[in-house]
Order: C-alpha cells, then structure tokens, then sequence
C-alpha cells in the first residue's frame, strides 16, 4: 500500500498545489514534498523488515493480460528515497524565485515526482513506459514555459530526442511482449532468447536509456537544455531523471538481454569513457557555470555507465551508490549557481570573483559541496568513483586508467571554478553580493550534510542494495546466456 | 435499427419543420435530442437477442455487437459535436432546418454504412451518406473555397462511387451474391480460385472504399475538401464520417476476403506506409491548424487500416476510433472558438493561448497529445494495441515505418501546443468567452481520454 502512496500522493498533492492558486502554491508544494520524504521513510523502514510487504499487484489491462505490478527493491529503494529527498529540496531551492503561474510550475514538479517514483517501482515493463514517458511532459513544459533565452527551440529538441529514443524502446517493448506474452518482470528475466533477437532488444532499449542518461554519442541535447531550463528544471533533469536511464539498464536491460548486454559491454564503455574525458575537457573551457556543471555532468555519468556494463558487483554497487551521490551533488552545484546567477545576474567565470569576501558562509558550502563533486575522501562522492573505478578496473585496466582521468579533470574545472568565481578581488558585479537567505542556508545545510554523512559512513547506503546487486550480478552477469 | 428509425423520422420531421416556421434554437435542440434518443436506443440493443430484427429486412442489415458498437461511437461523436454547435448554427440564417436534417440524414446513411449485410446496402447507405455531406461541404454558399470543397467532394466521390458501384456488379457476377456471407462462402470453397473478374471486382472495392476513407493514394480530395468546408463539417467529416467509412471498409475486408488476403496484403500494406507517411510528413509543413487536422486525420486513416490487414481484433479498431473521435472533438471544440475569436486557423493564432485561456490550451494540448500518442492518453493505447497486432502478425517493417512516421507526428502536434504556451500573442490579448456548457462538454472530452488512458478495458473489452 505504501508504494501505492508513493506514487499517487504525489499526484493527489499537485492537483492540491494547483487549486491552491499561485500565491500559496509553493508553501503547499513543500508540505506536500516533505510528507512525500516522510511516506518513503516509512517505505524505507518497511523495506529493512520485509521488502515483499511492498509489492502490489492489482489486475489492470484484462485484455493484454497486464497487472499492474509494483514493488520496491533495494536497487529500487535507493532511487525512490533520492526523489523523495530532492523534491522538496528542489522546491525550497525556489522559495527566492518569483514564477509567473506558480501553481502550475510546482504542480508540475510534483506530477513529475509521481511519475519518477512509478518509473523506480514499476515491475511491469509495460507501467515502465507509461511512467517513463509521463515523467517528460512536466519537464518539457517546466524547461519550455519557465526557461531563459531560446527555450522553445532547446526544449523541443530534448522532447523530440528523448521521444525519439523511448519511441525505439516502445518498439522492443511490443517485441519482447509477443515473445514472452507477459510484460511480467519475472516473467522477462526468466525468457530465453536468441543471440540475435537479444542484440536488436539491446539496442532498441540501450538507445532509449542512453539518451535520457545521456552516453556520448547521445548527449547533444543536453548541454542546451540544462542550460536554458530554470534552475529547478536543470536540478529535476540532472538529478533525477537521467538516474531513470541508469536504473532502466539495471532494472530491465540487464534481465532481458542478457548475453547482449555482456557483449555490447565493450562498445559501450568505449564511448561511456570517451564521453568522460569528452564532457571534462569541454567543461575546462566552459566560461558559463552552468553549462560546465551541464559538461561536467556528462563526464560523471559517463562513469556511472562504464560501471554500469563493466557489469562487475563492485561497478554495479558503486554506479548504484554514485547515482544517488551525483543526484544530490549536482542539485548542490546547481542551486549555488543559481543564486550566484540571481544576486549578480550573469554566470560568466570572467565576470564572477571574490564572492568569497561577501559571503563566506556560501563559500563553505561550496567547497563542501565541490568537494564531493570532485570525489575527495570522506565525501558521498569518493564511495562511488572508488567502487566504479575499481569495477572497472577488473573488467579492463586501460579503460579504468582513461576513465580515472575524470577525477583529475573534475579537479581541474571545478577548482578553476570555484577559484575565478569565489577567490580573488570582489568587482562591481559581486561587491553587492546579499547574504545567504534562510532557505538557502537550509538547502545547503542539507545537502552539504549529506555530503559529508555519506563521505564518512557510506556502509548504510551500500547494505541497502547489495543483496540485490548480487543476485543480480551472479544470476544475469556472470555468464552470458542465449540459444545459438 | 430503432436508432435508425428514430433518425430517418427525425430527418423528415425537420426537414418539414421549415415550414411550421419553428425556431432555430428549438430544432437545434430537437436535433441534438433526437441523436441523443438514438443514441440510447442503440445502446439499449446491445447485447440484446436480435435474431427477429435481423431477419426483418431479408439479412440486408445485421444488428451485432460490432455494428452497435461502432455506430455507438458515430452517433456519439454527433452528439458531441452538436453539443458544441450552437455557435456554428446560429451563423446560418436561411434554410436552418435542412441543415440540422442534412446532418441526420448523413447519420442514417452511416447506420446503414455499418450494420449492412448486403453490398447493395452498403452502396446506399455511402450514397444518403455522401449526398448530404457533398451538399453541407458546400453550405458556406458565399465562400469560394466552400463551393470549391463541394465541387473536388462531388466529382471525386461520384467517380468513387462508380468504382464501387463497378466493384460490387463484379463480385456480384463473380460469387452470384450480394450477401456477405455469399461472397465469404464462395471465397471459402474456392481457395485457389483465381477467377479475375471476382479479383478485379474486390480491388475496385477496395479503391473505392479507400477514397472513402481518404487513403493514400486516394486522399487527394481530402485536404482541400476538409479545408474549404465550413469548419463544422469538417469536424463532421473527419469524426463520424470516417468511422462510419472505416467501420463498414474493415467489415467487408474482413468478412468477404479474408480467405484470399493473399491478393491484396501487400496491396493494403503499400497503402498503409503511404497514408501515414503522406500525412505526416505533408502535416509537416502546414501553417493552418485546420489543414494540419486534415492531413493528420488521413495519417490516422492509415492507423486504422493496419486493423484491416491484421484483422483479427475488431477492439483495435473501436478502441482506435473511438480514442480518435474524442480527441478530435477536443481539438475541434478548441479549434472552433479561435477560428470565431481571431478570424484564422494559422498556427500564429494560437499564439498565448495559454495566459489569455488556459482551459482552451489544455484541452487543445490533451487532444495533441492524445493523437500523438502519448502515454496517459486514449491515442496511446490505441496505437499500442494496433502495433502490437501488426507485429504479432508479422508486419515489423510496417511498424517500423508507423513508429518513424508517430515520432513526425509529435513534431506537429507538438508545434500547435508550442505555440500556446510558449509563444507570446503578437497583437492585444483577446479573451475568448466560452459557455460553461461548453466547458462541460470539453471536460468530458478530457475525463473521457485521460480515463481510457489509464483503463482502456472500458471501451476495448466492449466487444
């Protein structure tokens, strides 16, 4: 029942948010966000007693045979907690923000939620898809009605390509169905295909995910998008949503094409590799902060795919843990660049400096947060690249050099950053830089605390999902599987 | 068959009430009622033991569970749209009364279209059906392109129409029935048989119920017709009407020449990637929202006929119409306030639609998304359910081809949408009045497509 709540309270409170007219709307998108965190808690510690009591499954479509299936596990349990944990970050992030048609912005964000949460419950291949593709229609209107300059033009890109990709996956979806005559999880894990059939699937669906992620060659989209969407759609997208493209391998590439995922592996961590030195090399020469914290995010993913078909347990724990580290990270980066980018009106590197001389306490912060984003020791970040890049290492230790790469370029652009934007003299553009308000000291309090929680005792995190991640790895991965 | 009682009398009733001299509003509302009662009467027969009925009229007509379903959905789409047509009426000042009976006319000729069993049936029902409908295209009697829309209709449907007239002589020569059953029967005994002139009559069947039903490459009257046509009958047309087309095409494929699919399968699937390709790719480059409706609706002609050729499951293709008929009304609904408020149809119109009326944007953005496919929407299933029949049947490159063409459609539709939130108006807002009736009538329209979004058991498990 709890997952159930999960996911139509969301629903339930953006219908509330959006009659509770613009005025209002943000304090009742937070209440309904916070009481989001505390049902997931509750889902969290129903899990840690019995993860089946979790499980739902309620006759839906008689005519195809489809249930609708849902149930949380702890591959599953790590992302919903993320969702429910940035919502109402996110939301809060916008308290100093005025939008015009507030109520429809923030009922937005919690539809999105809803359909997030569904994505990382579902356990019918069929519910996936829905909500995977209704998690796009709040973001494309967030990114396209509140957005900055050349909006329509980059929102509908995003919306084309991404569909474009999901509309491949509808076509495996239909394929795999007629195979197994079940959109069932169980039922498609267990099915046993031919090497060939198995490659096509693999494609139709790693296309579709690559591009939500997105894996270099897949990533043009994206760099505009962040950049032009308002800062709480830049945190939906990049916190959020592409973790749905990650968990969609985890969840049902891995089972449905089995061999082919092992095979392709190479190919892909190739280009996941090259994105990531790609995505840091790009993000050094970036002078819009935005648009280096956009590159710098391919860089990052980039290593969370390798992990991810380096198909190794400790790559696959550490690409688990990692997403929800860059989730909250990448919210942290944004949201400081949003409130340099409103004090001062620009997010130019050659016009930022000295920020650091008005306000030493978002330096502190930022530093934390950097911190983590650079994968320092003892931060939420450290766990996951370590685990990754040793994962890779077992699986190739060329590709695992290249790709630790991206802990020195990560380095590299970031401090170049936080030195031009936060270091040095103050100028006209920063001299009148206004102290931090209490909501953002609260977002930056949470997220840098989470930083450091998770840095220092990561163990809680890794006991959610390693069962799971084993079974996964030794029932799916360790031997590839298919009828010549 | 009460259904079609009630209609034929109420045609007549009205068509005469121009001499009692009665009231525009109050035929309005006749007419409007008059579906309603027909409607129910039909719904009232479902499911009901009509063997008694069905052999009244010698089997010329069948009442089933098929055809009370499909004329379910004709009959209501006419409600609807007549709902939502005050406006539209209220504009025609001499003659109103034969316009309402013109109307109902056509929904008797569709009821025939869909419950015949004999093609002579069918013949007559497309005939009452298409004279009312070449008159009403022409009805905006001052306009060029009205009269224009009239002319392309007549010429290119009377040409089909002959062809049709020819195909069932043929078949008839052939199989030496006019009956459904006679055809299937003869089809059936002889399997090999390559008898030309019964092969050549089912292909001049096919062509003319393909111009019917405007598909590729028979749908060139289409755009201009729908077009020029005052935009009521357009809405007419491109909801009832192509139900109604589509309803009694798949009928006859399915029942009289399944056993020699052979012969026309590859016909059928050539048909299909050029009806949705040509209206995709043609919606593509249309400035006015209406042009735009029409050739999306001759793309959506080609959805429907992949039931034809996977024929199996008449669900795909109620399920299909009937998410089609709901958005369309939607779109229509909309499309019918800002053609009266700005004065066009271009995309630009639709401008800010969204600040100066969100009502109308939203209902006009379900209605996208619906014929576009997306999920949460009646469209979505229906395209689902007729692409999962296509590649069980085997037709992958058909389905490939269906999925390219759906992604151009999401650039379309989705350019009306851009334009209503996120474009701003060019000149001063104007703030579009709509009756809260007619809000009602939009609502439902939205409940109706998110519902069967989300269940679509509803409608698909009908029959």
């Amino acid at each position: 029942m709890i997952t159930l709540a999960l996911i139509f309270f969301p629903l339930i409170a953006s219908i509330l948010v959006f009659l509770s007219g613009n005025n209002n709307a943000k304090k009742v998108a937070l209440l309904g966000g916070l009481v989001q965190f505390v049902l997931s808690l509750v889902a969290l510690s129903k899990y840690q007693v019995d993860p089946s009591s979790l499980a739902v499954n309620q006759a839906w479509l008689t005519s195809l045979g489809v249930n609708f299936t849902v149930g949380i596990d702890g591959i599953g349990i790590v992302l919903v907690l993320l969702t429910s944990f940035l919502i109402p970050i996110i939301i809060l992030s916008t308290f100093e923000r005025e939008f015009k048609n507030a109520a429809a912005f923030y009922a937005l964000i919690l539809f999105m939620s809803s359909a997030l949460i569904g994505v990382f419950v579902s356990y019918n291949l069929l519910l996936f898809y829905i909500f995977w593709e209704a998690a796009l229609i709040p973001i494309y209107f967030i990114a396209g009605y509140w957005g900055g300059e050349d909006r329509v033009k980059v929102t509908f890109k995003f919306f084309l390509y991404t569909i474009i990709g999901s509309l491949f996956m509808l076509v495996g979806i239909i394929y795999v169905y007629l195979q197994a005559r079940s959109f069932d999880y169980t039922t498609l894990s267990a099915l046993e295909l031919t090497c060939s059939q198995q490659g096509w699937l693999f494609w139709a669906f790693f296309i579709a995910f690559a591009i939500k992620m997105p894996i270099f060659p897949f990533h043009t989209w994206q760099p505009n998008t962040y950049t032009t969407a308002p800062a709480a759609g830049t945190m939906l997208l990049s916190g959020i949503m592409l973790k749905m493209g990650i968990f969609g391998v985890i969840r049902w590439l891995v089972p449905i094409s089995k061999a082919a995922f092992l095979c392709n592996g190479d190919i892909v961590i190739v280009f996941a590799v090259i994105g990531i030195v790609y995505g840091a090399v790009l993000a050094i020469k970036q002078d819009d902060i935005k648009r280096l914290v956009a590159f710098s995010s391919i860089s990052h993913v980039g290593l969370i795919a390798a992990g991810l078909f380096a198909a190794n347990e400790l790559s696959l724990q550490g690409s688990v843990i990692q997403m929800f580290a860059h989730g909250v990270n990448v919210v942290g980066i944004f949201f400081i660049v949003d409130l340099i980018e409103r004090r001062t009106g620009t997010r130019s590197i050659k016009e930022l400096g000295g920020i650091i001389n008005q306000a030493p306490l978002l330096s502190v912060f930022f530093v934390i947060i950097m911190l983590g984003s650079v994968a320092l020791p003892l931060t939420n970040g450290f766990v996951g690249e370590f685990l990754l890049l040793n994962g890779l290492f077992q699986y190739h230790a060329g590709l695992a050099a290249v790709a630790g790469l991206s802990i020195i370029l990560g380095a590299v652009y970031m401090l170049k950053m936080y030195q031009n934007v936060m270091l040095g003299e103050s100028n006209e553009v920063t001299s009148n830089f206004a102290p931090l308000t209490l909501s953002e000291i609260i977002v930056l309090t949470v997220i840098s605390a989470t930083v450091i929680i998770m840095g220092v005792y990561p163990k809680y995190f890794l006991d959610l999902s390693q069962a799971d991640i084993h079974s996964l790895v030794s029932s799916h991965c360790s031997s590839a599987s298919c009828i010549k | 068959m009460i259904a079609l009682v009630i209609l034929a009398l109420l045609g007549v009733f009205l068509m005469m009430s121009g001499v009692l001299g009665i009231g525009r509003k109050s035929a309005g509302v006749v007419a409007t009622l008059g579906i309603g009662a027909a409607l129910l009467a039909n719904t009232l027969m479902w499911d009901k033991d009509v063997t008694a009925l069905n052999e009244m009229f010698n089997k010329m007509m069948i009442v089933d569970n098929y055809g009370l379903a499909m004329v379910g959905v004709i009959l209501a789409s006419a409600f609807g749209l007549f709902l939502l047509s005050d406006k539209y009426f209220s504009e025609i000042t001499n003659y109103f009364t034969e316009h309402y009976a013109l109307y109902i006319f056509a929904l008797v000729g569709m009821i025939c279209m869909v419950m015949y069993n004999n093609l002579s049936m069918l013949f007559i029902g497309i005939e009452i059906m298409s004279v009312s409908l070449y008159i009403l295209a022409g009805s905006n009697k001052t306009n060029l392109a009205s009269n224009e829309a009239s002319l392309k209709y007549f010429l290119m449907g009377s040409f089909a129409t002959g062809i049709l007239l020819m195909g069932i002589a043929l078949i008839y020569g052939a199989t030496g029935s006019f009956y459904l059953s006679g055809i299937e029967s003869h089809f059936v005994d002889n399997p090999d048989s390559n008898n030309i002139i019964a092969l050549v009559g089912m292909f001049l069947l096919l062509i003319g119920m393909a111009f019917k039903v405007s598909v590729a490459p028979f749908h060139f009257w289409a755009p201009d017709v729908y077009e020029g046509s005052p935009t009521f009958v357009t809405a007419f047309m491109s909801t009832a009407v192509k139900v109604a087309g589509f309803a009694s095409f798949y009928k006859l494929m399915y029942i009289c020449f399944t056993p020699n699919i052979l012969y026309w399968e590859s016909v059928v699937w050539v048909m299909i990637v050029l009806t949705i390709s040509v209206g995709s790719i043609t919606a593509l480059i249309q400035t006015g929202v209406k042009r735009l409706l029409a050739y999306s609706s001759v793309s959506h002609a080609g959805y429907m006929l992949i039931t034809i050729l996977t024929a199996n499951e008449d669900s795909d293709l109620l399920f299909y119409t009937a998410a089609y008929v709901i958005a369309s009304l939607l779109a229509f609904g909309v499309l019918f306030l800002v053609i009266d408020a700005k004065g066009d149809d271009k995309v630009e119109s639709f401008n800010g639609l969204s600040k100066s009326n969100p009502f109308l944007a939203f209902s006009l953005t379900v209605a996208m998304a619906s014929m576009a496919g997306l999920p949460l929407t009646a469209g979505f299933f229906a395209k689902f359910y007729v692409l999962t029949a296509a590649v069980k049947d085997g037709y992958i490159y058909l389905v490939l081809i269906a999925i390219v063409n759906a992604m151009v459609g999401i650039y379309y539709y989705f350019k009306v949408v851009i334009a209503m939130f996120f474009k701003e108006e060019s000149s001063e807002t104007i703030s579009i009045s709509v009756s809260p009736f007619y809000k009602l009538v939009l609502t439902s329209g939205i409940l109706a497509t998110i519902v069967l979004g989300v269940y679509p058991d509803l409608v698909y498990n009908l029959i």
